[in-house]
């Protein structure tokens, strides 16, 4: 204070510059949150990399400087895409989302990847923008891994496997490159072909589809024509055996009576001879207009037409 | 006298610029040159604090050290058997000698310029000295997209160390694509590959329903046939039996069989309304006629 007193400035100065060398000094302090880490430069070299979360000190600036970096939100970037277009949109797709395919086809993919900050220094410090930096490393993987395969592997079956491809082969370029970046996930949100050409690809899968139905279809006509034909085929034979059992039935029956009447017969064979030509005579005539011409008479018949009733006439001669 | 506290003041602001003139840091992201009345001299290449003679003796120009990507327009090329292609390329770069750099180029702008030419002209050499399969293909054995991406960036990266002090890490194709008048006929040969395979499709549709189909009715003939033919022998069978049946006891006296079975015949045959003529002279008008002294033998 003594010291003070004798510096040729104001009262006023006097207290309030080591008031002020005081604020100084304290804006050295920082806090790291619990999903940051710290990095601080001195004279712009690196002096701590990796400061865990808490409260810290650093040199004021500008001696020293601090960065306090999120590792562990996930960022992430579109690719093909600008994500604040409406996805649903019918406008044609822009030529960023189209890929050349092995068979010369064109396809358009849209993606989005995630990654987190892997190492901070690289991050904050190795390249100038490191959100560009995974973008153009994915598209440009994206490119060289969908020019070497077919275009129906692409939009089918192959989805997931190069959705790996091309997350292992940008997190190589990535770190070739030194960014200090982990990727998380590449994900694509659409793969299809371009809006040209789509219902084409459309009409493939009606086709498709359209040939199971058809297959379905026979099938079904053959599952029902099948047991319906063995069902005709047991009646055929069911009423064949019925004909069988009928003849034999009707045979011995009739030959069942035959026998007993013969066995009859030959006991008294001219009497009973005599009584059946006599019943089946009195039966047949039982009911019939008869007529009996005399010995010498013509009889003269003829031919009715519909309708006519029968009048012989008999001519006496 | 009043002058001399804004003279202590001036004074103090002189020699406190003057003393901030000989600092100088340079950032961990950073470059620098330093210039004597303005003719470059040396580099700095390591971040720190460093002194140095103040404005306008010396200056120091700060260059960014980091890694910089290059994203040039869109440009054609032709491949060697006269493909036309549209690339976007991907060039990544950094200052490697900031002297160097500052006497060749002096601005990012002049740099992205230079560094487009170089890349452009590279990249169209070596396009064309390969074939268009070399870049696109299904077979893996003619695709040399990264021998061809490695030799352009090996002559990019010649030219620019020599040249602009520049470090060329790595040029890579971004996007493929066919120029607007090849790519309407891309989507025609798309649409007809697809028309293709969906009319394949169809018909392999038809083709199976109607094997399948014919297959059935072929089994269900064969089904009604067996059956039918079968059916028939039972038929047969039973006839067969049933005429030996008749065949064992008719035959035990065939005489009288056809008498009886002659009756039967007129029972069943004189039924409505016949008219029976019957002469006077048959056996059975003879006791009609003859009165009953007659007999019928």
């Amino acid at each position: 204070m003594k010291v003070l007193n004798r510096l040729p400035v104001s009262r006023v100065a006097r207290y309030t510059v080591p008031v002020l060398l005081l604020i100084y000094a304290a804006s050295g302090f920082y806090q790291v949150r619990p999903d940051e880490l710290g990095v601080v430069l001195r004279f712009g070299a690196v002096a701590r990399s990796s400061v865990p979360p808490g409260l810290h000190y650093h040199l004021p600036w500008p001696i020293e400087e601090q960065y306090t970096p999120k590792t562990t939100e996930v960022r992430k970037i579109s690719v093909g895409f600008n994500v604040f277009d409406n996805l649903l949109d019918e406008e044609p797709e822009s030529l960023e989302a189209q890929r050349l395919t092995g068979d010369t086809n064109i396809i358009a993919i849209k993606s989005m990847v995630h990654y987190v900050v892997d190492d901070p220094v690289q991050f904050l410090f190795g390249a100038e923008n490191p959100a560009l930096l995974v973008q153009a490393a994915a598209e440009l993987v994206l490119t060289e891994t969908v020019a070497g395969k077919e275009v129906d592997w692409v939009l089918t079956t192959g989805r997931t496997e190069l959705q790996v491809q091309v997350k292992a082969q940008t997190q190589a370029l990535l770190d070739q490159l030194h960014a200090g970046i982990r990727l998380t996930a590449v994900n694509f949100v659409t793969i299809e072909p371009p809006l040209d050409v789509i219902e084409a690809f459309n009409d493939v899968s009606s086709a498709k589809i359209e040939r199971e139905e058809l297959i379905n279809k026979a099938e079904s006509v053959a599952n029902f024509v099948l047991p319906k034909a063995r069902g005709e085929a047991h009646e055929l034979l069911e009423q064949a055996k019925a004909y069988q059992t009928e003849c034999l039935a009707q045979a011995k029956g009739l030959t069942q009576t035959f026998v007993s009447l013969k066995n009859y017969y030959v006991t008294a064979p001219a009497i009973t001879r005599q009584r059946m030509y006599l019943e089946a005579i009195s039966e047949c005539l039982a009911h019939q207009q008869v007529i009996v011409p005399s010995n010498g008479d013509n009889l003269r018949l003829t031919l009715l037409e519909e309708g006519q009733t029968l009048k012989p006439q008999v001519d006496k001669q | 006298m009043k002058w001399k506290p804004i003279g202590v003041g001036l004074g103090l602001i002189v020699v406190g610029y003057l003393i901030l003139s000989c600092c100088a840091v340079v950032d961990v992201t950073e470059l620098a040159v330093l210039t004597i009345f303005g003719r470059p001299t040396q580099s700095i290449t390591e971040p720190g604090f460093y002194l140095k003679w103040p404005f306008p003796i010396q200056t120091l120009h700060l260059i960014d050290a980091r890694l910089l990507v290059l994203d040039p327009e869109t440009a054609e090329f032709l491949t060697k058997d006269k493909k036309n292609v549209l690339v976007n390329s991907f060039l990544c770069w950094r200052v490697k000698d900031p002297l160097r750099f500052i006497e060749s180029l002096g601005s990012r702008l002049q740099a992205e310029l230079h560094l487009t030419d170089v890349l452009n002209s590279e990249l169209g050499a070596v396009l064309g000295a390969y074939d268009f399969s070399a870049l696109v293909s299904t077979n893996p054995e003619t695709v040399q997209l990264e021998q061809m991406m490695q030799a352009v960036t090996e002559h990019c990266a010649t030219v620019a160390e020599k040249e602009f002090g520049i470090q060329v890490l790595d040029v890579r194709l971004k996007r493929l694509n066919f120029p607007d008048q090849n790519r309407a006929s891309v989507f025609n040969r798309m649409r007809a590959e697809r028309e293709r395979i969906a009319t394949r499709y169809r018909s392999e549709g038809e083709e199976q329903a109607t094997k399948i189909k014919s297959e059935a009715e072929r089994q269900r003939r064969e089904i009604l046939a067996k059956a039918n033919q079968e059916a028939e022998e039972l038929r047969g069978k039973g006839e067969a039996e049933a005429a030996k049946i008749y065949a064992d006891s008719y035959g035990q006296d065939p005489e009288f069989y056809a008498f009886w079975e002659t009756l039967q015949t007129y029972r069943q045959s004189l039924q409505d309304k016949t008219t029976v003529i019957i002469p006077a002279d048959t056996q059975l008008m003879k006791v009609f006629y003859e009165g009953p002294e007659s007999t019928t033998r």
